[in-house]
């Protein structure tokens, strides 16, 4: 097939009247219409991890600081680490005076070969370990919690009084008509008013001035920069100029912003971020277009509703020569649609620019693959015939296959204009809704007829065709 | 050219060796003890002796030529040392390679490059320069970065038992012993 999966051959119009690849698109059963990505509400399902395919949710995650608790990336190069073992002899952890061969784990790289002995960790008993932890450059990590729970209380308190504030503002601004003593003293409310007042005060409850303490420096900076900070000169030619591999590169650093190794013996195991299962919304009416399943080991969906399994797809089989040679105007198409559904479908095309000449009328097309092998009478299963009563006429119908049929169509424009422009078709086809059961009936299909409107730019020259 | 290759053709393999009948082996060649070469492997000593050393592992398509250079036509031996790795497809033109050293698939190493001890060229990665590689280096990634680790790889004395075992059940293993094309070729002529 010359334009398998040509992907900018054959678009469909989205809702937002962009023009996409129908693998992009999605159907809303609801507002029956096709969505895009842009038309479309991302939402976070849950949090997982690449490695190890551990999920949490979001709640989870967030404690977690969106890293896998067991999955390590390397700090040089920022691969996935795995775990090795070897066996060293060590004293026994029942008897110390006996030395025994013990499994000792490490961290590697497999692909830079960065191992956790060069970032200064000894190699540990048991795989399973935050070996972040025991990183040397972890001791560089500033440790701000103090200072942040400080922080918090005064600010809380903060919060208080200014609460308390708003609240007496309020009571003030409201009923300081009702109860200025003027007017209070003629119906006896003075005492009513004081009271009023005095709650609205509250400033035994809180205090009048928050503190809020300033910071204090841990340790004097230096003055001088540390001698060892200085590289030694570069002799000319060395590639690999003596020192400069144990520093770490800016790109290295910049990954650790925790502890910002500024040696290559300070590089420590980053714990793998996590990424997140999304599942999508229509921005109209709410409803859920993909959701999939919350472990992502499994690939399936709870709801798909990807425009590939719902809407026929059309593509450009062939561009077949003009009558007269290879002419450029007045090639022929051979157009193929695909019925995704299980059901047979109706489909009719129509070109609404008038560039295209299409067979002007309905076509069933049976059901897809899969579905076509349950079917008892093979030819049909085979879709060879056409399922409706008409048969098809050579000149308009290529051929036919289980849910396929190739259309011919003939191209009344130039082909570099259609190449460049695109002719623009207006398919209809049956939807076959799924109506979740009433209490009355059970469940219920509801069949609607649907219009997308398509783009379709055929190569321009035949040389592309052939290649692509 | 051929042919006179073919006559010069002699391959020293030390007892313990496990080299495969399928693999290509031209010029003067020394192959150490416990080296392990599968078939399909190619060692062409075209523009000198190769001398291989001890408890090598050279892979299938690995290629380790020792090729004729016009600027420097003197014939030069080519030493490649012990425990070293030559995974699949590599190809290693350096005239001098060091021990536990592991080149990785498809990886290339020219004729100028001297490859010391401990080296580790990382799959896909090419060394062309005019230099002596540190100890220990690293080559990888697409833009072939450099680092120096702190070990060498570890020697692969499993794999090279597990091999020395199954080779010799799947394919027909060269006899250790020093033999020559000149040699083959009068032992063909014997009556049987």
């Amino acid at each position: 097939m010359a334009t398998y999966l040509n992907l900018d051959v054959v678009h469909y119009i989205c809702s937002c009247k962009v023009s996409k690849p129908l693998c992009r698109l999605y159907l809303c059963k609801h507002c029956f219409e096709l969505r895009c990505q842009d038309c479309v509400l991302p939402e976070v399902d849950c949090q997982y991890c690449p490695n190890c395919l551990d999920y949490m949710s979001s709640g989870e995650a967030k404690v977690k600081k969106n890293r896998c608790s067991a999955c390590y990336d390397c700090p040089s190069c920022g691969h996935t680490l795995s775990t090795r073992a070897t066996s060293a002899t060590l004293p026994s952890p029942d008897d110390p005076t006996k030395q025994v061969a013990q499994k000792v784990y490490y961290l590697l790289c497999a692909f830079c070969r960065w191992t956790t002995r060069d970032g200064g960790i000894p190699d540990q008993r048991a795989p399973s370990v935050p070996w972040r932890n025991l990183a040397q450059g972890a001791e560089l990590r500033q440790d701000n919690s103090k200072r942040l729970t400080t922080l918090t209380e005064a600010f809380r308190q903060l919060a208080l009084k200014e609460k308390a504030e708003k609240e007496r503002k309020k009571i003030a601004v409201r009923k300081k008509s009702f109860f200025s003593p003027g007017l209070t003293d003629r119906y006896g409310l003075a005492s009513v008013a004081l009271r009023k007042k005095s709650l609205a005060n509250p400033s035994h409850f809180t205090p009048q001035t928050v503190d809020i303490p300033e910071a204090q420096a841990t340790e004097d900076p230096p003055d001088d920069l540390d001698e060892a900070y200085w590289l030694p000169p570069v002799p000319e030619q060395s590639p690999l100029a003596p020192g400069l591999h144990t520093r770490s590169s800016l790109l290295q650093r910049l990954a650790d912003p925790e502890i910002q190794p500024e040696r290559s013996s300070q590089l420590a195991p980053i714990s793998k971020p996590v990424l997140c299962k999304r599942s999508l919304r229509c921005r109209q009416c709410d409803h859920n277009l993909s959701k999939p399943e919350l472990n992502p080991a499994a690939p399936k969906f709870k709801i798909n509703l990807c425009a590939l399994y719902n809407v026929p797809e059309m593509r450009l089989y062939s561009v077949g020569d003009g009558e007269g040679g290879e002419g450029d105007d007045c090639c022929q198409l051979t157009l193929l649609l695909t019925n995704p559904a299980s059901k047979p479908t109706g489909v009719r095309l129509r070109c609404l620019d008038s560039r295209l000449a299409l067979p002007d009328r309905e076509f069933s097309l049976g059901p897809c693959g899969d579905a076509a092998l349950d079917l008892d009478d093979p030819l049909a299963a085979a879709g060879a015939q056409s399922p409706s009563s008409e048969p098809d006429r050579p000149d308009e119908v290529a051929f036919r296959g289980p849910g396929r049929l190739g259309l011919l169509a003939r191209l009344r424009c130039a082909r570099q204009l259609a190449a460049r422009e695109g002719v623009r078709l207006e398919l209809s086809y049956e939807f076959r809704n799924i109506v979740l059961p009433s209490a009355a009936a059970g469940e219920s299909v509801e069949v609607r007829r649907l219009t997308a409107e398509l783009l379709l730019r055929p190569p321009a020259s035949s040389g592309a065709a052939a290649k692509a | 050219p051929k042919i006179s290759e073919m006559s010069r053709t002699s391959v020293k393999i030390a007892p313990g060796a496990v080299v495969c009948s399928e693999c290509e082996l031209r010029g003067d060649i020394t192959i150490g003890q416990r080296t392990v070469i599968h078939p399909k492997a190619r060692i062409l000593a075209e523009a000198g002796p190769i001398i291989i050393g001890d408890g090598n592992l050279i892979e299938e398509v690995a290629v380790i030529h020792n090729r004729p250079d016009e600027s420097n036509p003197n014939e030069k031996v080519m030493i490649i040392g012990s425990q070293n790795i030559f995974e699949v497809g590599s190809r290693c033109e350096a005239v001098k390679v060091g021990d536990f050293n592991v080149l990785e698939a498809r990886s290339f190493v020219s004729r100028d490059t001297v490859v010391s001890n401990g080296c580790t060229i990382g799959a896909m990665c090419s060394v062309t320069g005019r230099e002596v590689l540190p100890d220990n280096c690293v080559v990888y990634g697409a833009a072939s970065h450099r680092k120096v680790v702190s070990e060498k790889p570890p020697a692969q004395t499993l794999q090279l038992d597990f091999l020395a075992k199954i080779l010799p059940n799947f394919h027909h293993i060269k006899k250790a012993g020093a033999s020559s094309a000149a040699a083959a070729a009068a032992k063909q002529h014997r009556p049987s």
